[in-house]
């Protein structure tokens, strides 16, 4: 009876907990990357609005809208400068808080961290400097030529389980994964 | 010591991480909101971005080319003649209304202007309309006329045909502090209306002619441009102005109203189910935003020191002296 007891609390409380560090899956990557964006889009694109949809006030279909913005070097200009601020400010958001706290809001609610790629296995982590975040995150840039980034983050995801920018900075994006062990001494 | 130990150590509290992202999101806010203002500058029109009439503003003082450290408001030939060029070659574009509230200004400047839209006006998918608000006096009227029709409010003033070149004389006062001009010219006439020096009644007259001329060719522009008579014009181009109802009266004006009434006539003329203006204006630069709004504040400033610094007291000394 007595050892059944043991064998049983052995199974409610767990002994040991072990702790895997490994890639960021994609679904998490894409799920702290949408709450970031959903977040960004309330903050920093609301004030932006306004100032597009008086360019593109009376468009009744995207045609039309594309054609209004179009129209003239002045509507063209304001697209420009507008998309130029919000894409600095989409990068400070991330560089600041990746390099302050290796995480984002997103990345906080997914569990994931932002660490520097040690140089070998006895190296401790630790999170990455300013320059190596701020290069990780050119690739939000929605001008020439970083642009041309955007397909091959998507295919270095799929294939490497990094982004292309983040192997160039040296900076991976991990998950910590806690496993629970039971032992028994049945 | 595990990575994730290590890892765990160099992360700070859930609390100041918290402090540390609503800090920075505020920060992003304030400045999401300043860049959103600093683009909304060149966010143009209330109007909609693409229309079927164009809207060009003739505002202020007409010149030749444009001031750019004079925070008043300026009409340049060189800006107006672009922006009528950009519309005629619109075919989206079937009429342009030119709305003008000046007192007019420079002779040249005003001809390039009425030329460039006879020449549009001539262009037989274009029809061409002034609409005369507070002002729309000497040059400015010259170009109203040129366009096909003239709208102006009942007190609008307009009129005014007529040349002026006044300009203060400094030499009595330059005489009661003890300053000399010293006149050295080549060429007997070359310093003629300088204010430093007295006008002589053969200098006058010369002015006077070369004013004279430029005036009766004032008046042939708006005779022919009105489709009157020489002499007709020349009995009303004695430089006094006229409100708008005297003003058509006298057919100087066709159409009693506002920029409505210009909507409602170009939908009828021209047969168009919704009349959607778009203004033309010039693109104004980042840089040229932001040293006007330099200028505005270095103005506000100095204002408010002269304000300060004249104060009631000494405003009244300065009266009764």
């Amino acid at each position: 009876m007595k050892n059944l007891n043991k064998y049983l609390d052995a199974l409610i409380t767990p002994q040991m907990t072990k702790t895997f560090l490994l890639p960021a899956s994609i679904w998490k990557r894409a799920g702290a990357f949408i709450i970031d964006i959903a977040l960004l889009d309330l903050i920093v694109f609301s004030p932006f609005k306004a100032n597009f949809a008086s360019l593109i006030a009376g468009a009744d279909s995207y045609q039309k809208a594309f054609q209004m913005l179009t129209a003239s070097q002045e509507n063209l200009s304001s697209l420009m400068m507008a998309s130029f601020f919000i894409a600095i400010l989409t990068i400070s958001y991330f560089t600041i808080l990746e390099w302050k706290l290796g995480q984002t809001v997103g990345k906080i609610l997914f569990n994931l961290f932002l660490v520097q790629v040690p140089a070998n296995q006895d190296e401790k982590l630790s999170k990455p400097g300013f320059w190596q975040v701020f290069t990780s995150n050119l690739s939000l840039v929605p001008f020439f030529p970083f642009i041309f980034l955007w397909p091959v983050e998507i295919l270095s995801i799929l294939f490497t389980n990094n982004r292309f920018m983040e192997r160039v900075a040296k900076i991976q994006l991990i998950e910590i994964k806690i496993i629970d062990y039971y032992q028994s001494d049945v | 010591m595990s990575k994730n130990k290590t890892l765990q150590n160099n992360m700070p509290s859930p609390k100041s991480r918290w402090l540390a992202i609503i800090i920075t999101l505020l920060i992003l806010t304030f400045f999401a909101y300043i860049f959103a203002g600093i683009t909304s500058l060149f966010s143009y029109s209330d109007e909609a971005a693409w229309g079927n009439v164009a809207l060009i503003k003739i505002r202020g003082i007409i010149t030749a080319q444009e001031d750019e450290f004079t925070l008043d408001d300026q009409a340049a030939s060189d800006e107006i003649i672009k922006l009528i060029k950009k519309a005629e070659e619109n075919p989206d574009v079937k009429a342009i209304l030119f709305e003008i509230n000046s007192p007019g200004g420079s002779a040249v400047a005003s001809k390039e202007i009425a030329d460039e839209i006879a020449r549009v006006s001539s262009n037989v998918n274009k029809t061409t309309i002034a609409v005369i608000r507070e002002m729309g006096t000497s040059g400015a009227y010259w170009i109203a006329s040129s366009t096909d029709l003239i709208i102006a409010s009942p007190l609008s003033v307009t009129g005014s045909i007529g040349v002026i070149s006044s300009y203060l004389e400094f030499n009595k006062l330059f005489d009661k502090y003890g300053i000399n001009y010293r006149r050295l010219v080549a060429g007997k006439y070359k310093d003629i209306g300088s204010p430093f020096r007295n006008l002589t009644d053969e200098e006058k007259k010369k002015i006077k002619k070369q004013l004279d001329s430029v005036h009766e060719y004032f008046i042939k522009e708006i005779a022919k441009n009105r489709n009157m008579g020489v002499e007709d014009v020349r009995k009303l181009a004695d430089g006094l102005f006229y409100l708008g109802e005297e003003a058509q009266k006298l057919g100087l004006v066709d159409v009693l109203g506002d920029k409505e009434t210009a909507k409602d006539i170009l939908k009828d003329t021209l047969n168009l189910p919704d009349i959607q203006l778009v203004e033309y204006k010039k693109p104004q630069g980042f840089i040229d935003a932001l040293f006007k709004s330099f200028s505005r504040q270095s103005f506000n400033v100095g204002e408010g020191i002269g304000k300060n610094l004249v104060n009631t007291e000494a405003k009244k000394s300065i009266i009764s002296a």
